[in-house]
């Protein structure tokens, strides 16, 4: 039917910095997935990168969904926004774009602490899930 | 300009002829009327006296030509410089008209301060002041009136007599 | 334009390539005013001195930053004044004044006209004086003055004034003894107002906003905004409630560069309803001392359980929430370790009707996380807590954990393949608590994983555009022997929501204090459309389900242990079908009961501006522990006829056949300069109590400044919710040439 194991991506420039952290676990991420999914080396200084990856901007957000009979909140709304950029050599290959990814949480408040840990939990998954898509877009230069 | 009045005019021209009917003498080719620091240049011009002895001068260029005037202003080292198409001077009210294409500028040590374009600028020697009117030959874009003042060092007034950096203080020609 | 050049450098920040650099072309001239010429037209002229000069029919006196006409003009170059009669004009500072005639002194720029009109560069707005008085720097004072701040011809509004002060260099406008006049009705009136003229920020009075609610009756409140600093500013809100009385409400902002937080607080003194003072306090605050160690508080508290029952606070998240949170916090980084100390606590507001548990107190906590990626492949984290949970109605006690893992990522263009195992250690120290005497245990238990996938692509379309799809076949087992928790206090744990974020971790629960027993093996199988030239995701189909090869015997107390094969099966499918309508729909289906146990669905379609609708419908099932949920909710945006908006918001639950929350309104956009906004709202506040509450907002444009506005819930409850009036754009000084 068509399909064919993904192929190493090539990117139009040899050598990428990527603008987050290396003890963060999306900078790790990304320099795990640039260096072992595409044709391009991971260099730690800006100034010899062709191109640059830059994080703008990473944003959570909890807005109420629905509330209970009781006036009670029932679901928050989990939104994570990232916003990134790609330049290089004078170009830029992506410009300034927002990534925004939603997930639903149940609430009560007996266990405000457990749903604590369970929202960071969604947060982490929508990170991923957001470092995918800027590879598959940074794929698609 | 009080001053020139007293002094006597001279003109050299290439040729002069005296109208007896019309009791004036015209001048033609490179007139030159000097009348104190008044220096006016034509290519033609007729002088007439009245029975007082006040003289009037009708100065024309042709050609495309412009009449050239250039007068000291009294006791200080500012120039009235105008030219025109046609210039009339009334030697009783001391009255130099600019007429057609009239442009009349003040200097200060050869720097423009004012400059007035209009289709006719009366200059009054007396006062020293001009009056300027609009009209179809005037040589702005809108056939209006048009002064450029240039600013003033804060209240310096006239430039003072001798107070002009110009290296040279050109004779008047 | 007076005043020092700023010409900022080009930013020159680490990035190079092409940014754009101001072009010195750009950048405001600066000059001296006295070294300009002056051009003078009319039709005729006449030196009247040695330096004033008298033009007559048409005059015109042009300078770089002045233009002035009128019939005659009088101009003395030694004073640098001069004198207009007759229909004059003057256009300066990027304003335009006409008047029967003008004193000006160009060299101060102050001046007078006498029963002029006028209207200003900087927003637009116009009106008409008895007396002008320019003052020079950019400042103007008219006498019995009626000005509009509104950028067209018919201004709706006007305020009629015995004196206004404008400063443009300040942006902000002064009026004496005035009235505001809206369609030549008085709305407000005092004896000083100040408002901007530029729309950004400046102190000045917000819209005024008039409302009705069920609790407190009508109600009338008028924020004012004090911008104190660029990074510092205020709103003082002061409400009417005809049954309460006078509520005022402070909110602070502050932003320094090394910290920043915002306080927000309302008092009402003796309210008439319930007889007692009721107050509310929120304050955070963030603040780094060294690069490393930082610290921020987090606190909120109200005077009594029922406050956000009986006022309404719109505009603020608050208006629902049960337990606030009292919390401080001290945080500390370096290099790959991360830890913080905090105290938690929270206020329960209890609803009689519907009684909650009050979550614990955490304190104190201390927490450490540790993470090194990629050291020769492998990735370590390690983290370690210790909490003294304490609680007035439950067992008090304290835990200590400490959890390393540690994985071997191996991933490649077209799979990945990542075993991750970790040790969890668990130590419970409990406190005596209603005859049980105090008890510790402990638990150590291994957590072993392994996530693999494989990713296939093919060039194929979507609804006839060309599309790279893809197909993600995913594995992902976990191991974790049966360990006996039963006799194990529950602090911060809770069954967690089942969806595909669960359904690939470590463990059912969410929270410590219970670690599922796992020898169980998810699949999944993802297929995504991307759209081939940027990548972006234009549609997505994913399932997933879970298989058990044990039993789950670790439960929390009350819930039954469960033997089931097979999990609920997962499915969801996302399509952003055109670039104006997208939809969204999850199924959870348990193959046991053969029944749907969750499904959301979710369209949105937004075909142009200030119209959107979306439509979800929410069900749960109800089980034992979780109570069944139906809702059908609806917001929409849509313009109802010329100039009138209808905005809604339905949350209508089906099985409680009750309106959850329903936001209904209507906006007219009463042309260029104002905007009209009835909004009604009626949301549930406690079991058999509900709010209504109703707001009728006029919103004058070039008036009111910007800042916290009411109606601000609208643009949260409605998905996709546009300004019906976008404020106009700032004018500038080089707007008017003539």
């Amino acid at each position: 039917c068509g399909f064919a194991l993904r192929g190493t991506a090539n990117l139009p420039f040899s050598t990428l910095y990527i603008g987050a952290s290396d003890t963060s676990e999306m900078g790790a991420q990304l320099r795990r997935y640039v260096r072992n999914t595409t044709n391009t080396q991971v260099v730690e200084d800006p100034r010899q990168a062709q191109a640059q990856l830059q994080i703008l901007s990473e944003t959570r957000e909890r807005s109420i969904l629905t509330l209970d009979a009781a006036g009670r909140v029932r679901e928050y709304e989990l939104r994570y926004l990232l916003s990134f950029r790609v330049q290089g050599n004078g170009r830029e290959y992506i410009p300034d774009t927002t990534i925004a990814l939603k997930r639903d949480i149940t609430f009560a408040d007996a266990n405000t602490l457990a749903k604590d840990s369970e929202a960071n939990l969604l947060y982490r998954d929508m990170q991923n899930e957001a470092v995918q898509q800027v590879l598959r877009r940074m794929a698609a230069i | 300009a009080r001053a020139d009045n007293a002094q006597p005019t001279t003109v050299d021209a290439d040729s002069l002829r005296y109208d007896d009917l019309k009791q004036t003498s015209i001048f033609t080719g490179n007139v030159v009327l000097t009348k104190g620091s008044l220096i006016l240049r034509a290519d033609r011009m007729e002088l007439r006296e009245d029975a007082e002895g006040y003289q009037f001068g009708v100065a024309t260029a042709n050609g495309g030509k412009l009449v050239n005037v250039r007068q000291r202003r009294e006791g200080t080292d500012e120039y009235i410089e105008g030219v025109a198409e046609r210039v009339e001077y009334d030697g009783r009210n001391e009255l130099i008209h600019f007429i057609s294409k009239a442009i009349v500028k003040r200097l200060a040590c050869e720097q423009m301060v004012d400059e007035v374009r209009g289709q006719r600028v009366t200059y009054n020697q007396r006062t020293e002041t001009y009056t300027a009117t609009g009209g179809p030959q005037a040589p702005t874009s809108n056939q209006r009136v048009r002064t450029i003042i240039q600013p003033r060092a804060q209240g310096a007034g006239n430039a003072p007599a001798s107070g002009c950096p110009a290296p040279a203080n050109k004779a008047a020609r | 334009q007076e005043g020092p050049s700023e010409s900022a450098p080009a930013a020159s920040g680490s990035v190079s390539g092409p940014g754009l650099r101001l072009s010195p072309g750009l950048r405001v001239q600066t000059y001296d005013p006295d070294q300009l010429p002056v051009f003078m037209e009319a039709d005729t002229l006449t030196g009247e001195s040695q330096d004033a000069v008298t033009l007559e029919g048409h005059a015109q006196v042009r300078r770089r930053d002045t233009v002035l006409k009128g019939d005659s003009i009088r101009y003395d170059q030694v004073e640098d004044e001069l004198e207009a009669l007759g229909n004059v004009r003057l256009v300066r500072d990027g304003n335009l004044l006409t008047g029967p005639s003008l004193k000006l002194n160009m060299a101060s720029g102050t001046g007078e006209l006498s029963d002029a009109r006028f209207s200003l560069g900087i927003n637009g707005g116009s009106g008409s004086a008895e007396k002008i008085v320019m003052l020079g720097q950019n400042r103007m004072r008219a006498e019995r003055v009626t000005y509009s701040g509104c950028p067209c011809d018919e201004p709706d509004w006007e305020l009629r004034a015995r004196r206004v002060d404008f400063d443009y260099n300040a942006g902000t406008a002064l009026g004496y003894g005035g009235v505001l006049y809206f369609k030549d009705v008085p709305i407000l009136a005092a004896p000083l107002m100040s408002f901007p003229l530029t729309k950004d920020r400046k102190s000045g009075f917000l819209s005024p906003t008039f409302g009705l609610t069920s609790k407190s009756g009508p109600e009338f409140s008028t924020p004012y905004y004090f911008n104190i600093a660029p990074n510092r500013d205020a709103t003082l809100t002061p409400k009417f409630m005809a049954r309460r009385g006078l509520q005022l409400t402070g909110e602070f902002r502050y932003l320094e560069p090394s910290f920043s937080g915002e306080t927000r607080a309302s008092y009402l003194p003796d309210d008439s309803v319930s007889g007692r003072d009721r107050y509310l306090i929120s304050s955070q605050h963030r603040q780094w001392l060294t690069p490393s160690l930082g610290f921020n508080w987090n606190f909120s508290k109200v005077s009594d359980d029922a406050y956000f029952r009986d006022l309404s606070v719109l505009g603020t998240g608050l208006a629902s929430t049960a337990t606030l949170e009292r919390s401080f916090t001290l945080n500390w980084n370096q290099g790959y370790w991360d830890a913080f100390g905090r105290v938690v606590t929270y206020q329960t507001l209890q609803d009689p009707l519907a009684p909650i548990v009050p979550p614990y107190g955490r304190e104190p906590q201390l927490h450490l996380t540790g993470q090194r990626y990629d050291w020769n492949g492998f990735d370590l984290r390690m983290e370690a807590d210790a909490t003294r949970f304490r609680s007035d109605t439950l067992v008090n006690g304290s835990r200590v954990y400490v959890h390393p893992s540690v994985s071997y990522p191996i991933i490649r263009p077209g799979g990945f393949f990542i075993p991750k195992v970790g040790i969890h250690a668990t130590r419970y120290d409990t406190d005596a608590y209603k005859g049980a005497s105090s008890y510790d245990a402990s638990r150590t238990v291994p957590i072993m994983s392994v996530d693999t996938g494989l990713i296939f692509e093919r060039d194929s379309s979507l609804l006839g555009q060309a599309a790279r799809q893809t197909l993600e076949p995913r594995l992902y087992y976990l191991r974790v022997p049966y360990r006996n928790q039963s006799n194990l206090p529950v602090y911060d744990t809770a069954l967690a929501d089942f969806n595909f974020a669960q359904i690939f971790s470590e463990n059912l629960y969410s929270g410590w204090d219970r670690i599922a027993e796992a020898n169980q093996l998810t699949a999944a199988l993802t297929s995504r459309w991307l759209d081939p030239k940027t990548g972006v995701e234009r549609a997505r189909v994913t399932g997933a389900q879970r298989l058990y090869f044990s039993d789950q015997r670790v439960t929390l107390p009350g819930e039954a242990p469960s033997s089931d094969g097979r999990s609920d099966f997962l499915a969801s499918v996302y399509g952003a079908l055109t670039s104006t309508l997208s939809g969204e729909t999850t199924v959870q289906y348990n193959p046991k009961i053969e029944r749907i146990t969750r499904s959301t669905i979710g369209v949105r379609w937004s075909p142009q501006r200030l119209s959107t609708v979306s439509l979800a419908y929410r069900y749960k099932r109800e089980t034992v522990s979780v109570p069944g949920q139906e809702l059908v909710d609806v917001a929409f945006q849509w313009p109802l006829a010329e100039r009138w908006f209808g905005i809604g918001r339905i949350n209508y639950s089906l099985l409680e056949n009750r309106i959850a929350e329903a936001v209904a309104g209507i906006e007219y956009n009463g042309g260029c300069c104002w905007a009209f906004r009835v909004v009604g709202q009626r949301y549930a506040v406690a079991k058999e109590n509900a709010t209504t509450a109703m707001f009728f907002q006029l919103e004058l444009t070039g008036f009111g400044g910007i800042g916290a506005n009411p109606m601000t819930t609208l643009r949260r409850s409605i998905p996709g919710y546009q300004v019906v009036n976008p404020p106009p754009e700032a004018g500038t000084a080089f707007e008017r040439y003539e």
